[in-house]
């Protein structure tokens, strides 16, 4: 035998209330409570204030025997607070009236009006603002005497509003007496039992499946329910732990089928054959409309058996799609796309320093003639273009070499991604007059931007394409992933395109002298501008440190750094060694000891994805078996495609997935979230989005619930680029 | 167009936004048979408290909050002191824990806690404050009281009332059976909790 550890039974000898120890621990709990007051705390003194009353009448004041009466018990509420309906929810505890009846009568149970659903937090309670009556049916026996018959109920309520205050409350009324015979509340209590929840017929089923309970209801007579629409329609269960109160239900109506899905509860469902409960038409606040229905459980737990289901998710193929952005793209749009997206670049960060540049440059060429600016301005745009045809061309060699890469690659190697952080860094430098131009090793770019020929122009032309390449992958996603599935030509005409956009804006100053006019004269602000242009190239760099620390964990960062410092050192090393043979060695090595940078990224550990996906905390490691098994479920299904390196999905996530209201959103439609992280190359991600004609990130997919009617899913939807709750929230109620 | 733009002008000022990520805690389920999510806390004492560190101990997890009247038919009935005072001394760990939010009702000061604990004469292991309601919702706590007991191989194997009997009146302890004590007694004899989980009852946890 074990030893009985727990004695259940606790030792009460000593609970009587009225004895002196208890008085004492009494007063020391009113005095302990009372020390901490609290503003809201009137409940210490329910004497002095309550919040519900109560009072009970009859539909008449006579009853014979054998008869019955309506007995309404009415209870009135100061405002906003409220009592429990029979399922309370979360919390708090239905209104119990205990009656003390004569010998023989008896009294049937509560007949409940419809409760509103009132949420607070993460929690939900069903109940009744402002008044309240609660009817029953007393019956009478067989004989009655004469005389008057004296009813008395104890109330037991539960009033709440931030907090709970227990009341109670004595009722009596009588029956069969002389001095008010003549009362009649027949026509209240008729208007009463005409507001209660009334029984519909139908067909009525349910399934409890993936902690969804599945409700399918039928009615035979659906003009009462004749506003029905999926917006106002819930399931109010009878009993406590049948759903998740909290959570909203998902309400489809087809043909009269109302389908209604709501999260479960915690009370298991096994053995359970029917569920009672409210299906409740919405109204403002106490004007909620209730139809009582039974509910039974389909035997099985399925509607669906599995080979229709696998049959289903055939003829639906992932590659499916109705979106605008991509499957209708044409060549003309993904021009104007590309040509807009040019244009645009021209304020990225990374470029707009860089354009700034050049229009000093055009500034001071203000009085010279117009064919040489012409000229410049052509030579610029062909530096453009030619650079952007060199990046789609290695672009399409590589694919058709078989790399399973898209748009934006070239930031999907982190030693690419340090170059530019290097290049953004030195021009940052530059820019703040750390170093100035003619020494021989540090012109690389520079002196070749900065002098006035026309080849100079040409190599500003590279420049701000290298910069840009950093801007153009978040944002011309659409018409760069159209681009690629292409034949050559049309690709390589967006590519001229997009570039032709970014040389817009400065070639229009080369051909309109009447637009030069309107740029400042030059003087002394210049110089002061071109060291405040450094700061968005050092915020430039600053990212890509970011996202090469994604890529390669905080070794890569350590790495990149010490580049970042060696050319600082270089920069420093050539300013006050002049062109000494010292100084010449010292910038060797620091160039040298850079390159070591470089190649020591190479070895770096690449970061795991675990360690990325971190911040998609609340959502699931995109993979294809992982889609293909939700697919095999009934819940929707949001992917969500991203990298590090993408602002654009960064801002997405920021603005319209990590926020309160997505999460409840997914949450309340059950939908299943999977990220994929595209910051390095994955070729199983890359492949996922051609599906979608895509080869950029971001891209989000959003795959509908199955309908289980017909048992097919809704094809998949595309999201836009640019993403809104709003718009998410669109796609997922619609 | 315009919007696009503003978008991305955005997105280059709120670049510092993406760098502080911030990551929200997955909201565990919680089940009766599964584990029990971990958390570490400090209590009222300023000692850290993590769960985890209390396997191969029965634990119970007592949600309250002083001023609720449920709570109170408990404490001032001696009901749930004398559950505690039996449950540790036969070596559960018993947390009592505290998810009102500030300025709302049963928010208190450590300081306060230890004299509500005092007063009251608690028998609990350690008491937690988490005015964040992080614990609460880790747990889907949803009332005071709201008991959890948690076997020694860390698995939530009650989760509901205190007792069966869902009143605020004082006097209705007297003929209730304690379910956190018959769980606590099956658990430490090896046998399986009869009754595992009921619908928790009392005042909503002021998050």
């Amino acid at each position: 035998m074990h030893k009985q550890y727990f004695n259940t039974d606790l030792n009460y000898k000593n609970f009587t209330p009225i004895t002196p120890y208890i008085a004492f621990a009494l007063f020391t709990v009113m005095v302990l409570f009372s020390s901490f007051a609290y503003a809201e705390d009137s409940y210490d003194n329910p004497a002095n204030e309550q919040y519900a009353q109560a009072r009970a009448f009859p539909e008449h004041n006579v009853i014979k025997a054998n008869e019955t009466v309506t007995i309404a018990t009415e209870i009135t509420l100061k405002p906003h607070w409220h009592v429990y309906w029979k399922n309370p929810g979360d919390s708090g505890l239905p209104v119990k009236i205990k009656w003390d009846l004569p010998d023989g009568f008896s009294m049937s149970e509560i007949e409940w009006p419809t409760p509103d659903k009132i949420t607070y937090d993460t929690l939900a309670n069903y109940g009744y603002y402002n008044s309240v009556s609660l009817l029953q049916t007393l019956k009478a026996p067989e004989s009655i005497a004469d005389g008057e018959i004296v009813l008395k109920a104890s109330v037991e309520m539960l009033v709440c509003h931030d907090i709970c205050i227990p009341e109670y409350a004595d009722i009596s009324l009588t029956l069969n007496s002389a001095s008010n015979a003549n009362q009649d509340n027949s026509q209240l209590i008729a208007s009463l039992k005409d507001k209660l929840p009334k029984n519909i017929n139908g067909t009525f089923s349910y399934t409890d499946q993936n902690e969804t309970l599945r409700l399918s209801l039928l009615p035979d007579v659906t003009s009462a329910l004749k506003n029905a629409s999926p917006e106002n329609l819930e399931f109010f269960p009878y009993d406590w732990g049948i759903i998740n109160h909290a959570t909203n239900p998902d309400v489809t109506v087809n043909n009269g089928t109302i389908k209604i899905n709501h999260a479960r509860g915690d009370e298991s469902l096994s053995g359970k054959d029917k569920i009672t409960g409210l299906l409740v038409q919405k109204g403002a606040k106490g004007e909620n409309k209730g139809f009582i229905v039974t509910v039974n459980a389909v035997s099985g737990q399925a509607l669906v058996s599995t080979e229709t289901k696998s049959a289903a998710i055939q003829e639906t193929p992932t590659s499916t799609q109705t979106d605008s952005n991509a499957s209708s793209i044409t060549w003309i749009s993904a021009i104007y796309l590309a040509l807009l997206g040019g244009i645009v670049l021209n304020l990225m960060p990374c470029v707009f320093p860089v354009l700034s540049m050049k229009t000093l440059s055009l500034i001071k060429m203000q009085d010279k003639d117009e064919s040489a600016a012409r000229m410049h301005g052509v030579a610029y745009t062909a530096g453009i273009i030619l650079s952007f045809l060199a990046i789609g061309g290695s672009l399409i060699i590589l694919k058709e070499a078989g790399a399973a890469i898209g748009w934006g690659f070239q930031l999907q190697s982190p030693i690419i991604v340090a170059i530019l952080a290097y290049l953004l860094f030195a021009i940052g430098l530059n820019l703040m007059g750390f170093f100035e131009f003619g020494s021989s090793l540090s012109n690389v770019g520079q002196s070749l931007t900065q002098g006035q020929s026309l080849s100079s122009s040409f190599f500003t032309g590279a420049l701000a394409t290298i910069v840009a390449t950093p801007c153009t992958a978040p944002f011309m996603g659409a018409a760069m992933g159209f681009a690629l599935t292409q034949p050559i030509i049309v690709n390589l005409s967006v590519f001229v395109a997009l570039g032709f956009g970014l040389a817009l804006p400065y070639l229009f100053f080369c051909f309109v002298p009447k637009a030069r006019g309107i740029l400042p004269r030059p003087g002394a602000w210049m110089d002061t501008f071109k060291q405040f242009l450094s700061f968005p190239m050092f915020a430039s760099a600053v990212w890509l440190i970011w996202v090469l620390g994604q890529q390669t964990g905080l070794d890569g960062v350590l790495y990149a750094l010490l580049g970042l410092l060696m050319i600082s050192v270089s920069v420093w090393v050539a300013h006050v060694g002049k062109k000494s043979l010292i100084s010449r060695i010292a910038l060797i090595i620091s160039l040298l000891l850079i390159a070591l940078t470089l190649s020591s990224l190479k070895s770096a550990p690449t970061n795991t994805k675990a360690e990325n996906g971190k911040e998609y905390a609340f959502g699931s490691e995109f993979s294809q078996t992982k889609l293909a098994e939700l697919l095999e479920g009934d819940d929707p299904i949001f992917v969500e495609m991203t990298a590090a390196w993408c602002l654009t999905c960064k801002l997405n996530h920021a603005a319209a997935i990590n926020i309160e209201q997505t999460k409840t959103l997914f949450k309340q439609h059950n939908v299943n979230f999977l990220v994929g992280d595209w910051t390095n190359q994955d070729a199983k991600i890359t492949e996922y989005l051609s599906q979608f004609d895509r080869n950029g990130v971001p891209l989000y997919v959003f795959y509908g619930k199955r309908d289980l009617k017909t048992n097919v899913r809704p094809e998949a939807i595309l999201l836009p680029q640019l993403l809104t709750p709003a718009i998410i929230k669109q796609t997922i109620v619609k | 167009m315009f919007k696009k733009l503003s978008y991305i002008l955005l997105a280059m000022a709120f670049t510092p936004v993406a760098l502080g990520w911030i990551s929200i805690p997955v909201q565990a389920s919680v089940e009766v048979g599964k584990p029990a999510p971990n958390f570490t806390a400090t209590d009222i004492h300023g000692n850290e408290f993590n769960l985890e560190d209390h396997k191969g101990k029965l634990v119970v997890l007592e949600w309250t909050n002083h001023n609720c009247p449920f709570v109170v038919k408990h404490y001032s009935t001696n009901n749930m002191q004398e559950t505690q005072k039996k449950a540790t001394d036969n070596g559960v760990v018993w947390v009592s824990i505290v998810s009102s939010a500030p300025g709302k009702q049963g928010h208190v000061t450590p300081e306060q806690a230890i004299e509500i604990e005092e007063r009251a004469g608690a028998n609990a292991t350690t008491r937690i404050l988490d005015p964040s309601g992080e614990i609460g919702r880790l747990y889907a706590a949803k009332t005071t009281p709201h008991m959890f007991v948690i076997s020694s191989q860390g698995n939530i194997e009650y989760a509901g009332a205190i007792d069966d009997n869902p009143s605020p009146r004082a006097a209705s302890v007297k003929d209730a059976n304690n379910l956190v004590l018959a769980a606590l007694d099956a658990l430490s004899t090896g046998k399986d909790v009869t009754v595992s989980r009921t619908a928790p009852y009392g005042c909503s946890i002021k998050y």
